[in-house]
């Protein structure tokens, strides 16, 4: 199954790709590919590493190297939306409520 | 207060670090980036305010939690320039809240109820905007910090953020409906642009009333079936094409994309735009047109001082920007009647991201006060005379001569209609051509008229790059050229015109880039669209974004020959010609704004678009 965050990190997923399985494998080797352009990781502490294909990419970020600047970004409006719907909310709720207390 | 400071301040409350000192040594605020709010660091450098040698700009392209701190400075020669972050996202919402609270000092004057009509019309007209934005990726990657255009809640949490702005632009117009036409000159001071977004405030309200009037009152401005036909042949032109256009200045009310999509999307916004703008005008039956003067007094006297203000003043500047929601950074020049290297006087725009537009605005309240002091519907005030001469002030500087002798033929014809006598009309007559050679130059006049006439083709043949990257437009006026067909004379005609009234260049560009197909030029590329004028032929070099500098001409690529002449002919019959049996104010104005419209781009700035409609629709409504 694609994973969103390797896709929007590494790029779209090979034709035909099978992700192979490092984790039971210690010697794995990862091989640069010279068609792939090089990828600059980060993970939550800010420490980098660079990638040199994409399956050395995907696993990275399956792991815990998925952090980009803009993650928190999506999570930031949708508070933010929040916030104006519930103030909106109370609003109507408040306008209702006292226009039925003068009436 | 708050909302003018808070945004500036409240993302530097939890840094530790203390601002330095700005120096040539900028290595602490690279190396501290979204840290330091604005405010802190106008504190520790409050010079950066009123020096000229500061500029500060915006940051679109920054993380929300940048907002308002200092994200870069960089020095080229003895010049700083100081980024400041801000995220499109919340610039939305930020700027929704001023401009509502802005809003709200006008006095209410309607209840607003919302059904489930009404709600399910401003989903559409929030969709409609996400669906524009959508369709104008390129022009977005670099303002939307990483927004991932194939995400799902991307687009539902930008939905959400869209529907809450028009819910509120929505309310707080409808609230003051029966006298929304009274602040309308107001359009040229708030402009209303999101910072970071191709769209407007006042239009996203506007398109809403557009759905309500379609779907509650079953209305629309034009027939329905029509206005599908444009919709799918426009899109269907576009199919398989993309081209983009950086929109620059015009930001706000101009598409940046020519795609099939784009063009959709463009084309039922400016429907339903029109739509809501018609659903204002039809209700207006308290307007007095002096209340409408008296703000443009106020307006015009703003935006001068504001405009001379931020010229000076590197924050105010920032500021105007911002709260305004100015197209483009106001002019930084102090002097207002500068000259440059040649001895020409410059334009000066103050906050307006066009002296064309703005000299309009100025000539037409010149015209409006003449009109009101003369039918004696105000009384001689000096400090309307104050306000009136500093707008007087503001069109030398803008530098529109069109607008000025636009300005004097209203006036003459007024004086002529009022006090007709026999010798009158000769002298007004000689008047008015003595004025106008003088301000066209009377060394203009000596050329020849072939020259005149070849004028607009060969400026034209000048900016293409070789014969074979001719337009469709070049070539077909070298056929008719070569036939000496009757076409001819008429281009030759517009080319005189457009020498005369220092356009032949510029309309000699916009024909060296228009590429028409048949069915472009008969029913034009879609509304709002520049991409395809700008993207599909290359042509020489130009010394800046040159427009067509001719709201006909643009007309003429957004709807085609045969709109452009039935809606021309409309306007002379039901407005411009009741001249005949009355002096309305308004028909004035109309044929103020179609000479103008004939040499300026003011039909894609939204404040002129929406005045010059309201215009012109006053002047359709009057009765015999």
């Amino acid at each position: 199954m694609k994973n969103k965050d390797v896709v929007f990190i590494c790029g779209e997923y090979p034709k035909n790709h099978i992700t192979p399985d490092i984790g039971n494998d210690p010697n794995y080797v990862f091989v640069n590919d010279p068609g792939y352009e090089q990828v600059r990781l980060f993970d939550q502490d800010g420490n980098t590493v660079l990638v040199n294909s994409f399956i050395e990419c995907e696993h990275y970020v399956n792991g815990t190297w998925n952090f980009y600047p803009g993650k928190d970004e999506i999570i930031f409006i949708t508070n933010v939306n929040i916030f104006l719907f519930a103030c909106l909310f109370l609003t109507v709720m408040y306008k209702f409520f006292s226009k039925r207390r003068v009436n | 207060m708050l909302l003018l400071i808070l945004p500036w301040y409240v993302m530097g409350i939890s840094s530790e670090l203390k601002p330095e000192k700005i120096t040539s040594d900028l290595r602490f605020y690279e190396i501290n980036t979204c840290e330091i709010s604005l405010v802190d660091f106008l504190i520790q450098n409050p010079n950066v305010v009123y020096q000229d040698h500061y500029k500060i700009s915006y940051n679109n392209y920054s993380s929300m939690k940048c907002f308002g701190t200092i994200t870069g400075i960089d020095q080229i020669n003895h010049v700083f320039y100081i980024s400041i972050g801000t995220s499109s996202n919340l610039n939305l919402v930020i700027q929704t809240l001023v401009w509502v609270l802005i809003i709200s000092f006008i006095k209410k004057n309607k209840d607003v109820e919302f059904s489930f009509k009404f709600i399910f019309s401003l989903i559409l007209s929030s969709l409609l905007f996400v669906l524009m934005v959508f369709s104008e990726e390129r022009f977005y990657l670099k303002t939307l910090y990483f927004f991932d255009f194939s995400s799902l809640q991307h687009f539902v949490q930008l939905f959400f953020t869209i529907f809450f702005v028009s819910i509120t632009s929505y309310y707080i117009l409808q609230s003051r409906i029966r006298s929304l036409c009274h602040y309308l000159p107001f359009l040229y001071l708030f402009i209303g642009v999101f910072s970071g977004f191709n769209f407007n405030f006042f239009t996203i309200g506007l398109t809403s009333f557009g759905f309500v009037r379609w779907f509650v009152n079953k209305k629309i401005w034009f027939n329905f079936y029509y206005l599908v036909f444009l919709l799918l042949l426009w899109t269907n032109n576009a199919y398989n094409k993309e081209f983009f256009v950086d929109p620059d200045k015009i930001r706000g009310f101009s598409s940046a994309m020519y795609s099939s999509y784009n063009v959709l999307f463009y084309s039922l916004f400016i429907i339903f735009l029109i739509n809501g703008l018609i659903s204002i005008f039809e209700i207006q039956y308290n307007f007095e047109i002096e209340k409408y003067f008296y703000n443009m007094l106020y307006s015009s006297s703003l935006i001068f001082f504001i405009g001379f203000a931020g010229s000076g003043i590197p924050l105010f500047n920032f500021l105007s920007y911002y709260l305004f929601g100015l197209n483009k950074y106001g002019i930084n020049r102090t002097n207002l009647f500068e000259l440059n290297e040649w001895g020409e006087r410059m334009a000066w725009r103050g906050l307006s991201p066009s002296a064309e537009t703005i000299g309009e605005f100025f000539a037409i309240i010149i015209f409006i006060y003449f009109y009101l002091l003369f039918n004696k519907n105000i009384k001689y005030n000096l400090f309307n005379f104050i306000l009136a001469f500093i707008s007087f002030v503001g069109l030398l500087a803008s530098n529109n001569r069109a607008a000025f002798i636009s300005v004097l033929l209203c006036i003459l014809m007024l004086i002529y209609k009022k006090n007709f006598k026999p010798y009158m009309n000769y002298i007004l007559l000689t008047g008015f051509v003595g004025i106008s050679v003088i301000l066209i130059g009377i060394n203009n006049f000596s050329y020849s008229l072939n020259f005149l006439g070849d004028s607009l083709l060969s400026d034209a043949i000048y900016y293409s790059l070789n014969e074979d990257n001719y337009s469709s437009s070049v070539n077909y006026f070298k056929d008719v050229k070569q036939n000496k067909s009757f076409q001819y004379g008429l281009i030759s005609l517009i080319s005189i015109v457009g020498f005369y009234i220092n356009r032949s260049e510029l309309w000699g560009i916009f024909f060296a880039r228009h590429n028409p197909e048949i069915q472009d030029t008969l029913f034009g590329s879609g509304p709002l669209n520049y991409g395809q004028l700008y993207g599909d032929i290359d042509i020489n070099p130009t010394y800046s974004f040159l427009l067509p500098h001719s709201s006909i001409l643009s007309l003429f690529l957004f709807v085609g020959i045969i709109n452009l002449t039935v809606l021309i002919i409309f306007i002379l019959r039901k407005s411009i010609l009741k001249i005949r049996f009355s002096d309305n104010i308004f028909i004035y104005l109309s044929i103020f704004a179609l000479l103008n419209l004939l040499k300026s781009d003011s039909i894609i700035y939204f404040s002129s678009f929406a005045n010059y409609l309201f215009f012109f629709y006053s002047a359709y409504k009057i009765k015999k």
